[in-house]
Protein backbone atom coordinates (compact mmCIF):
# COMPACT_ATOMS: atom_id res chain seq x y z
CA UNK A 1 0.00 0.00 0.00
CA UNK A 2 1.10 3.60 -0.83
CA UNK A 3 -0.39 6.26 1.62
CA UNK A 4 -0.19 9.93 0.56
CA UNK A 5 -0.98 12.19 3.00
CA UNK A 6 0.53 15.86 1.83
CA UNK A 7 -0.17 19.68 2.11
CA UNK A 8 1.96 22.09 -0.01
CA UNK A 9 1.04 26.28 -1.02
CA UNK A 10 1.28 26.25 -4.46
CA UNK A 11 1.99 29.80 -5.94
CA UNK A 12 0.60 29.49 -9.55
CA UNK A 13 -0.61 31.40 -12.32
CA UNK A 14 -4.07 31.98 -10.93
CA UNK A 15 -3.07 32.81 -7.60
CA UNK A 16 -2.23 30.84 -4.98
CA UNK A 17 -3.69 27.44 -4.08
CA UNK A 18 -3.07 24.50 -1.48
CA UNK A 19 -2.33 21.28 -2.86
CA UNK A 20 -4.08 18.99 -0.45
CA UNK A 21 -3.98 15.57 -1.07
CA UNK A 22 -4.58 12.29 0.74
CA UNK A 23 -4.36 9.12 -1.41
CA UNK A 24 -4.17 5.65 -0.96
CA UNK A 25 -2.38 3.35 -3.77
CA UNK A 26 -2.55 -0.38 -3.76
CA UNK A 27 0.60 -1.66 -4.60
CA UNK A 28 0.76 -2.87 -8.32
CA UNK A 29 -2.17 -0.75 -9.06
CA UNK A 30 -2.33 1.56 -12.51
CA UNK A 31 -3.80 4.81 -11.32
CA UNK A 32 -4.45 7.86 -13.34
CA UNK A 33 -3.82 11.17 -12.30
CA UNK A 34 -6.66 14.23 -14.54
CA UNK A 35 -7.33 17.43 -14.07
CA UNK A 36 -7.03 20.79 -15.78
CA UNK A 37 -3.67 22.25 -16.14
CA UNK A 38 -2.89 23.87 -12.89
CA UNK A 39 -4.57 21.50 -10.82
CA UNK A 40 -1.30 20.54 -9.07
CA UNK A 41 -0.94 16.67 -10.87
CA UNK A 42 2.29 17.55 -11.86
CA UNK A 43 3.68 18.71 -8.61
CA UNK A 44 2.10 15.96 -6.99
CA UNK A 45 4.24 13.88 -8.85
CA UNK A 46 7.06 15.55 -8.13
CA UNK A 47 6.96 15.52 -4.77
CA UNK A 48 6.09 11.67 -4.56
CA UNK A 49 9.31 11.80 -6.98
CA UNK A 50 11.32 13.70 -3.89
CA UNK A 51 11.87 16.21 -6.43
CA UNK A 52 9.87 19.11 -4.47
CA UNK A 53 9.57 19.58 -0.58
CA UNK A 54 6.13 19.44 1.10
CA UNK A 55 4.90 22.09 4.08
CA UNK A 56 3.33 18.90 5.73
CA UNK A 57 2.05 15.32 4.96
CA UNK A 58 3.79 11.56 5.03
CA UNK A 59 4.56 9.67 2.49
CA UNK A 60 4.76 5.61 3.61
CA UNK A 61 5.46 3.52 0.50
CA UNK A 62 4.69 -0.47 2.05
CA UNK A 63 6.60 0.04 5.50
CA UNK A 64 9.09 2.46 4.80
CA UNK A 65 8.67 6.26 5.15
CA UNK A 66 9.70 8.48 2.23
CA UNK A 67 9.03 11.39 3.70
CA UNK A 68 7.43 12.74 7.26
CA UNK A 69 7.37 16.54 7.53
CA UNK A 70 6.12 16.65 10.71
CA UNK A 71 8.09 14.64 12.78
CA UNK A 72 10.32 16.08 14.95
CA UNK A 73 13.81 15.22 12.90
CA UNK A 74 11.85 15.02 9.69
CA UNK A 75 12.10 12.48 6.95
CA UNK A 76 12.64 13.13 3.35
CA UNK A 77 14.27 10.53 1.30
CA UNK A 78 15.98 12.00 -1.86
CA UNK A 79 14.91 11.18 -5.07
CA UNK A 80 17.70 8.48 -5.16
CA UNK A 81 17.19 6.72 -2.40
CA UNK A 82 13.17 6.27 -3.40
CA UNK A 83 12.49 3.75 -5.45
CA UNK A 84 10.62 5.24 -8.19
CA UNK A 85 11.28 5.84 -12.29
CA UNK A 86 10.38 8.96 -13.91
CA UNK A 87 9.45 9.62 -17.48
CA UNK A 88 8.73 13.22 -18.83
CA UNK A 89 6.81 14.90 -21.54
CA UNK A 90 10.14 15.30 -23.28
CA UNK A 91 11.77 12.20 -22.99
CA UNK A 92 15.28 13.78 -20.96
CA UNK A 93 17.65 11.40 -22.44
CA UNK A 94 21.05 11.86 -21.88
CA UNK A 95 22.47 13.25 -26.10
CA UNK A 96 25.48 11.91 -25.89
CA UNK A 97 24.99 8.52 -24.78
CA UNK A 98 24.15 5.31 -26.76
CA UNK A 99 20.71 4.03 -26.03
CA UNK A 100 22.34 1.40 -24.45
CA UNK A 101 23.90 3.97 -22.66
CA UNK A 102 21.57 5.63 -21.11
CA UNK A 103 20.08 2.80 -19.54
CA UNK A 104 23.09 1.84 -18.46
CA UNK A 105 23.60 5.39 -16.21
CA UNK A 106 20.94 4.31 -13.98
CA UNK A 107 22.30 0.68 -13.23
CA UNK A 108 25.21 -1.44 -14.44
CA UNK A 109 23.67 -4.37 -15.70
CA UNK A 110 23.79 -4.93 -19.40
CA UNK A 111 21.83 -8.21 -19.63
CA UNK A 112 18.71 -6.63 -18.29
CA UNK A 113 18.88 -3.48 -20.03
CA UNK A 114 19.01 -5.69 -22.89
CA UNK A 115 16.15 -7.65 -21.86
CA UNK A 116 13.86 -4.35 -21.42
CA UNK A 117 15.41 -2.88 -24.87
CA UNK A 118 13.29 -6.16 -25.73
CA UNK A 119 10.52 -5.68 -24.42
CA UNK A 120 10.13 -1.98 -25.70
CA UNK A 121 11.20 -3.12 -29.50
CA UNK A 122 13.96 -1.51 -29.41
CA UNK A 123 17.16 -4.36 -29.40
CA UNK A 124 18.54 -3.23 -32.73
CA UNK A 125 18.47 0.38 -32.19
CA UNK A 126 20.87 -0.38 -28.84
CA UNK A 127 23.79 1.52 -30.18
CA UNK A 128 22.45 4.70 -31.65
CA UNK A 129 22.27 8.00 -30.12
CA UNK A 130 19.10 9.61 -29.58
CA UNK A 131 19.15 11.77 -31.87
CA UNK A 132 19.01 9.40 -34.44
CA UNK A 133 15.94 8.36 -32.71
CA UNK A 134 11.88 9.39 -33.59
CA UNK A 135 9.80 10.91 -31.05
CA UNK A 136 8.14 7.40 -29.91
CA UNK A 137 11.51 5.51 -29.99
CA UNK A 138 12.60 7.97 -27.88
CA UNK A 139 10.03 8.06 -25.75
CA UNK A 140 9.91 4.27 -25.47
CA UNK A 141 13.92 4.36 -24.13
CA UNK A 142 13.30 6.68 -21.71
CA UNK A 143 10.11 4.51 -20.27
CA UNK A 144 13.03 1.11 -20.52
CA UNK A 145 15.37 3.73 -18.78
CA UNK A 146 12.60 4.68 -15.97
CA UNK A 147 12.39 0.26 -15.28
CA UNK A 148 16.23 0.17 -15.02
CA UNK A 149 16.28 0.82 -11.54
CA UNK A 150 13.83 -1.66 -10.96
CA UNK A 151 11.36 0.95 -9.11
CA UNK A 152 8.58 0.24 -6.63
CA UNK A 153 6.70 3.25 -8.09
CA UNK A 154 6.77 4.38 -11.85
CA UNK A 155 5.52 7.89 -12.53
CA UNK A 156 4.49 9.31 -15.82
CA UNK A 157 4.14 12.87 -17.13
CA UNK A 158 2.11 13.01 -20.06
CA UNK A 159 4.62 10.25 -21.03
CA UNK A 160 2.56 10.27 -24.55
CA UNK A 161 1.39 14.06 -25.14
CA UNK A 162 3.71 14.86 -28.16
CA UNK A 163 2.97 12.26 -29.97
CA UNK A 164 1.00 11.16 -32.51
CA UNK A 165 -2.39 8.84 -32.14
CA UNK A 166 -1.23 5.61 -33.91
CA UNK A 167 1.79 6.24 -31.91
CA UNK A 168 0.40 6.59 -28.52
CA UNK A 169 -2.01 3.50 -28.84
CA UNK A 170 1.73 1.40 -29.74
CA UNK A 171 3.21 3.31 -26.63
CA UNK A 172 0.36 2.78 -24.27
CA UNK A 173 0.39 -0.91 -25.25
CA UNK A 174 4.78 -0.81 -24.22
CA UNK A 175 3.34 0.99 -21.14
CA UNK A 176 0.96 -1.44 -20.00
CA UNK A 177 3.49 -4.67 -20.66
CA UNK A 178 5.85 -3.07 -18.27
CA UNK A 179 3.55 -2.48 -15.58
CA UNK A 180 2.10 -5.48 -16.05
CA UNK A 181 5.68 -7.68 -16.45
CA UNK A 182 7.62 -5.94 -12.98
CA UNK A 183 4.15 -5.28 -11.01
CA UNK A 184 5.44 -1.89 -10.48
CA UNK A 185 2.30 0.62 -9.27
CA UNK A 186 1.95 2.88 -11.77
CA UNK A 187 0.72 6.94 -11.18
CA UNK A 188 0.63 8.63 -15.07
CA UNK A 189 -0.65 12.46 -15.55
CA UNK A 190 -3.27 11.90 -18.38
CA UNK A 191 -5.42 13.71 -20.36
CA UNK A 192 -6.79 11.42 -22.80
CA UNK A 193 -9.96 9.68 -21.53
CA UNK A 194 -9.14 6.88 -24.31
CA UNK A 195 -5.87 6.00 -22.57
CA UNK A 196 -6.98 6.04 -18.96
CA UNK A 197 -9.98 4.05 -19.81
CA UNK A 198 -7.09 1.27 -21.98
CA UNK A 199 -4.54 1.62 -19.28
CA UNK A 200 -6.04 2.44 -15.27
CA UNK A 201 -7.44 0.51 -13.21
CA UNK A 202 -8.37 3.79 -11.03
CA UNK A 203 -8.64 7.37 -11.90
CA UNK A 204 -7.81 10.23 -9.72
CA UNK A 205 -9.52 13.99 -10.55
CA UNK A 206 -7.57 16.95 -9.15
CA UNK A 207 -9.40 20.09 -9.44
CA UNK A 208 -7.60 23.25 -7.48
CA UNK A 209 -5.19 20.62 -5.69
CA UNK A 210 -7.53 18.69 -3.95
CA UNK A 211 -9.51 14.93 -5.26
CA UNK A 212 -12.55 15.52 -6.60
CA UNK A 213 -12.89 12.17 -7.95
CA UNK A 214 -11.50 8.90 -7.30
CA UNK A 215 -13.05 5.36 -8.73
CA UNK A 216 -12.74 3.19 -11.52
CA UNK A 217 -11.45 4.42 -14.94
CA UNK A 218 -15.10 3.88 -16.24
CA UNK A 219 -16.93 5.04 -13.22
CA UNK A 220 -14.86 8.54 -13.34
CA UNK A 221 -15.05 9.00 -16.87
CA UNK A 222 -18.05 7.90 -18.71
CA UNK A 223 -20.38 11.39 -18.71
CA UNK A 224 -24.36 9.90 -17.51
CA UNK A 225 -27.13 11.82 -16.38
CA UNK A 226 -29.41 9.60 -15.27
CA UNK A 227 -29.85 6.77 -17.66
CA UNK A 228 -28.55 9.40 -20.44
CA UNK A 229 -25.11 7.14 -21.79
CA UNK A 230 -24.63 9.88 -24.25
CA UNK A 231 -24.29 12.86 -23.19
CA UNK A 232 -21.71 16.01 -23.82
CA UNK A 233 -21.45 19.89 -23.08
CA UNK A 234 -21.49 22.27 -25.62
CA UNK A 235 -22.75 26.17 -26.68
CA UNK A 236 -26.08 26.80 -27.78
CA UNK A 237 -25.30 29.25 -30.73
CA UNK A 238 -28.48 29.69 -32.01
CA UNK A 239 -32.47 28.41 -32.20
CA UNK A 240 -34.55 29.06 -35.37
CA UNK A 241 -37.95 27.55 -35.72
CA UNK A 242 -38.65 25.45 -38.94
CA UNK A 243 -42.63 24.81 -38.82
CA UNK A 244 -43.46 23.86 -35.73
CA UNK A 245 -39.97 22.30 -34.66
CA UNK A 246 -37.08 24.25 -32.91
CA UNK A 247 -33.84 23.43 -34.19
CA UNK A 248 -30.61 24.45 -31.28
CA UNK A 249 -27.34 25.05 -33.18
CA UNK A 250 -24.62 23.17 -30.77
CA UNK A 251 -21.03 23.80 -30.62
CA UNK A 252 -19.57 20.78 -29.11
CA UNK A 253 -15.77 19.98 -29.42
CA UNK A 254 -14.65 21.64 -32.89
CA UNK A 255 -17.78 20.74 -34.66
CA UNK A 256 -21.19 21.94 -34.88
CA UNK A 257 -24.32 19.87 -34.69
CA UNK A 258 -28.26 20.74 -35.14
CA UNK A 259 -30.52 19.36 -32.13
CA UNK A 260 -34.84 19.39 -32.23
CA UNK A 261 -35.76 21.08 -29.37
CA UNK A 262 -39.52 20.92 -28.14
CA UNK A 263 -40.98 23.89 -27.04
CA UNK A 264 -40.21 23.83 -23.43
CA UNK A 265 -36.85 23.06 -23.92
CA UNK A 266 -36.76 26.22 -26.65
CA UNK A 267 -38.52 28.26 -23.95
CA UNK A 268 -36.11 27.72 -21.44
CA UNK A 269 -32.63 28.38 -23.25
CA UNK A 270 -30.90 30.99 -24.82
CA UNK A 271 -28.13 30.98 -27.48
CA UNK A 272 -24.84 31.41 -25.05
CA UNK A 273 -25.99 28.58 -22.35
CA UNK A 274 -24.00 26.09 -22.15
CA UNK A 275 -26.02 22.99 -22.30
CA UNK A 276 -25.58 19.61 -22.14
CA UNK A 277 -26.95 17.03 -24.81
CA UNK A 278 -28.00 13.60 -23.71
CA UNK A 279 -29.23 10.36 -25.22
CA UNK A 280 -29.41 6.68 -24.01
CA UNK A 281 -27.09 4.74 -25.51
CA UNK A 282 -29.62 2.95 -27.58
CA UNK A 283 -30.26 5.78 -29.79
CA UNK A 284 -27.03 7.03 -31.53
CA UNK A 285 -26.07 5.33 -34.99
CA UNK A 286 -22.51 4.07 -35.28
CA UNK A 287 -20.39 3.53 -38.16
CA UNK A 288 -16.35 3.71 -39.39
CA UNK A 289 -15.68 7.19 -39.69
CA UNK A 290 -12.00 6.42 -40.61
CA UNK A 291 -9.65 3.75 -41.18
CA UNK A 292 -8.58 1.76 -38.43
CA UNK A 293 -5.36 2.38 -36.24
CA UNK A 294 -2.28 1.57 -37.74
CA UNK A 295 -0.60 -1.40 -36.19
CA UNK A 296 3.10 -0.90 -35.78
CA UNK B 1 -39.43 17.80 -23.18
CA UNK B 2 -41.99 15.62 -21.58
CA UNK B 3 -41.53 15.20 -18.30
CA UNK B 4 -43.24 12.92 -15.65
CA UNK B 5 -43.24 11.03 -12.76
CA UNK B 6 -43.45 7.63 -12.18
CA UNK B 7 -42.92 4.79 -8.95
CA UNK B 8 -40.51 1.98 -9.53
CA UNK B 9 -41.97 -1.05 -8.41
CA UNK B 10 -39.28 -3.85 -10.09
CA UNK B 11 -36.10 -3.85 -11.21
CA UNK B 12 -34.52 -6.95 -13.29
CA UNK B 13 -31.07 -6.62 -14.51
CA UNK B 14 -28.79 -9.27 -17.09
CA UNK B 15 -24.84 -8.00 -16.90
CA UNK B 16 -25.13 -4.37 -16.76
CA UNK B 17 -29.02 -3.97 -18.55
CA UNK B 18 -31.18 -2.58 -16.50
CA UNK B 19 -35.14 -3.37 -17.21
CA UNK B 20 -37.22 -1.11 -14.78
CA UNK B 21 -40.75 -1.40 -13.98
CA UNK B 22 -43.01 1.58 -13.12
CA UNK B 23 -46.57 2.71 -11.46
CA UNK B 24 -47.67 5.86 -13.71
CA UNK B 25 -50.96 6.51 -12.18
CA UNK B 26 -52.32 2.55 -12.75
CA UNK B 27 -50.88 2.10 -16.09
CA UNK B 28 -47.48 -0.14 -15.65
CA UNK B 29 -44.16 1.29 -17.22
CA UNK B 30 -41.04 -0.53 -18.85
CA UNK B 31 -37.81 1.45 -19.19
CA UNK B 32 -34.43 -0.20 -20.40
CA UNK B 33 -31.26 1.00 -19.46
CA UNK B 34 -27.25 0.20 -19.31
CA UNK B 35 -25.88 0.77 -15.77
CA UNK B 36 -28.66 2.44 -13.54
CA UNK B 37 -27.45 5.33 -11.12
CA UNK B 38 -27.20 4.48 -7.57
CA UNK B 39 -30.28 5.54 -5.98
CA UNK B 40 -32.26 3.49 -8.36
CA UNK B 41 -34.45 1.23 -6.24
CA UNK B 42 -38.30 -0.32 -5.62
CA UNK B 43 -40.13 2.08 -3.70
CA UNK B 44 -38.28 5.58 -5.14
CA UNK B 45 -40.14 7.72 -7.35
CA UNK B 46 -38.48 8.54 -10.76
CA UNK B 47 -38.39 11.78 -13.05
CA UNK B 48 -38.85 10.26 -16.70
CA UNK B 49 -38.69 12.21 -20.20
CA UNK B 50 -39.45 11.27 -23.64
CA UNK B 51 -38.68 13.11 -26.60
CA UNK B 52 -42.53 14.02 -28.33
CA UNK B 53 -40.90 12.76 -31.67
CA UNK B 54 -40.57 9.60 -29.62
CA UNK B 55 -44.31 9.44 -28.92
CA UNK B 56 -46.45 7.33 -30.68
CA UNK B 57 -50.26 8.13 -30.69
CA UNK B 58 -52.60 4.92 -31.71
CA UNK B 59 -56.44 5.50 -31.92
CA UNK B 60 -59.15 2.84 -32.29
CA UNK B 61 -56.14 0.83 -31.46
CA UNK B 62 -56.97 -3.27 -31.81
CA UNK B 63 -54.11 -5.95 -32.19
CA UNK B 64 -50.72 -6.47 -30.32
CA UNK B 65 -48.15 -4.00 -30.59
CA UNK B 66 -44.53 -3.86 -29.66
CA UNK B 67 -44.59 -1.24 -27.61
CA UNK B 68 -44.16 -1.84 -23.96
CA UNK B 69 -46.03 1.40 -22.76
CA UNK B 70 -49.23 2.07 -23.65
CA UNK B 71 -50.54 5.13 -22.07
CA UNK B 72 -54.25 5.70 -22.25
CA UNK B 73 -54.87 9.83 -22.97
CA UNK B 74 -57.16 12.31 -24.41
CA UNK B 75 -56.35 14.73 -26.93
CA UNK B 76 -55.90 18.66 -25.63
CA UNK B 77 -54.98 19.94 -28.30
CA UNK B 78 -53.52 19.74 -31.63
CA UNK B 79 -50.81 22.70 -33.17
CA UNK B 80 -50.79 22.08 -37.13
CA UNK B 81 -47.67 22.86 -39.29
CA UNK B 82 -47.11 22.02 -42.99
CA UNK B 83 -44.89 18.70 -42.57
CA UNK B 84 -45.29 18.18 -38.53
CA UNK B 85 -47.71 18.63 -35.92
CA UNK B 86 -47.99 18.36 -32.28
CA UNK B 87 -50.71 16.77 -30.31
CA UNK B 88 -50.45 17.69 -26.57
CA UNK B 89 -51.86 14.52 -24.56
CA UNK B 90 -53.47 14.77 -21.36
CA UNK B 91 -53.26 11.40 -19.11
CA UNK B 92 -54.09 11.63 -15.75
CA UNK B 93 -52.31 14.42 -13.75
CA UNK B 94 -49.57 14.72 -16.39
CA UNK B 95 -49.43 15.87 -20.11
CA UNK B 96 -47.42 14.40 -22.98
CA UNK B 97 -46.73 16.16 -26.45
CA UNK B 98 -46.58 14.29 -29.55
CA UNK B 99 -44.78 15.33 -32.75
CA UNK B 100 -46.19 13.20 -35.26
CA UNK B 101 -46.69 14.47 -39.39
CA UNK B 102 -49.54 16.60 -40.50
CA UNK B 103 -50.12 13.06 -42.89
CA UNK B 104 -50.88 11.55 -39.61
CA UNK B 105 -52.86 13.84 -38.02
CA UNK B 106 -55.06 14.31 -40.42
CA UNK B 107 -55.26 10.26 -42.19
CA UNK B 108 -55.98 9.40 -38.13
CA UNK B 109 -58.38 12.20 -37.99
CA UNK B 110 -57.26 13.16 -35.07
CA UNK B 111 -59.42 15.65 -33.39
CA UNK B 112 -59.56 17.47 -29.19
CA UNK B 113 -60.82 15.10 -26.74
CA UNK B 114 -60.88 12.18 -28.56
CA UNK B 115 -59.65 9.08 -26.37
CA UNK B 116 -56.26 7.72 -28.11
CA UNK B 117 -53.23 5.52 -26.40
CA UNK B 118 -49.82 7.18 -26.07
CA UNK B 119 -46.76 4.24 -26.93
CA UNK B 120 -43.29 4.74 -26.04
CA UNK B 121 -40.85 2.11 -26.07
CA UNK B 122 -38.65 0.60 -23.37
CA UNK B 123 -35.65 2.21 -24.85
CA UNK B 124 -37.17 5.87 -25.56
CA UNK B 125 -38.07 6.24 -22.43
CA UNK B 126 -35.12 7.84 -20.07
CA UNK B 127 -34.68 8.38 -16.33
CA UNK B 128 -33.48 11.28 -15.58
CA UNK B 129 -33.28 11.77 -12.28
CA UNK B 130 -34.74 10.04 -8.90
CA UNK B 131 -36.88 12.30 -6.86
CA UNK B 132 -36.11 12.56 -3.17
CA UNK B 133 -39.16 13.76 -1.82
CA UNK B 134 -42.05 13.73 -3.83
Amino acid sequence: MIEIDICKRLHGASGEMDLEVKLEIKQGAFVALAGESGSGKTTLLRILAGLETVDSGVIRVGDKKWLDAGSKRGINLPPQKRKIGFVFQDYALFPNMSVLGNLLYVRKDKKFAQKLLELVGLSQLQDRLPAALSGGQKQRVSLARAMMGRPEILLLDEPLSALNPELRAKLQQDILSLHEAFGTTTVMVSHDPSEMYRLASRVVVLNHGKVVRNGAAKEVLLHTSGSQKFSFEGELLEIYKVDVLNVGVVSIGNQLVEVVLDSSEASQLRPGDIVSLGTKAFAPLVSKARKKRMKL
Amino acid sequence: MNRFYAKITGIQNSGNLHLVTLDFSGTVLKMISLDLPQKVCEGAVAELSVKPSHVAIAKDFSGEVSYSNRIPARIEGIERGELLSIVTLDAGEESFESLITTGSLLRMELKPRQSVKVMIKASELSLVRIVDEY
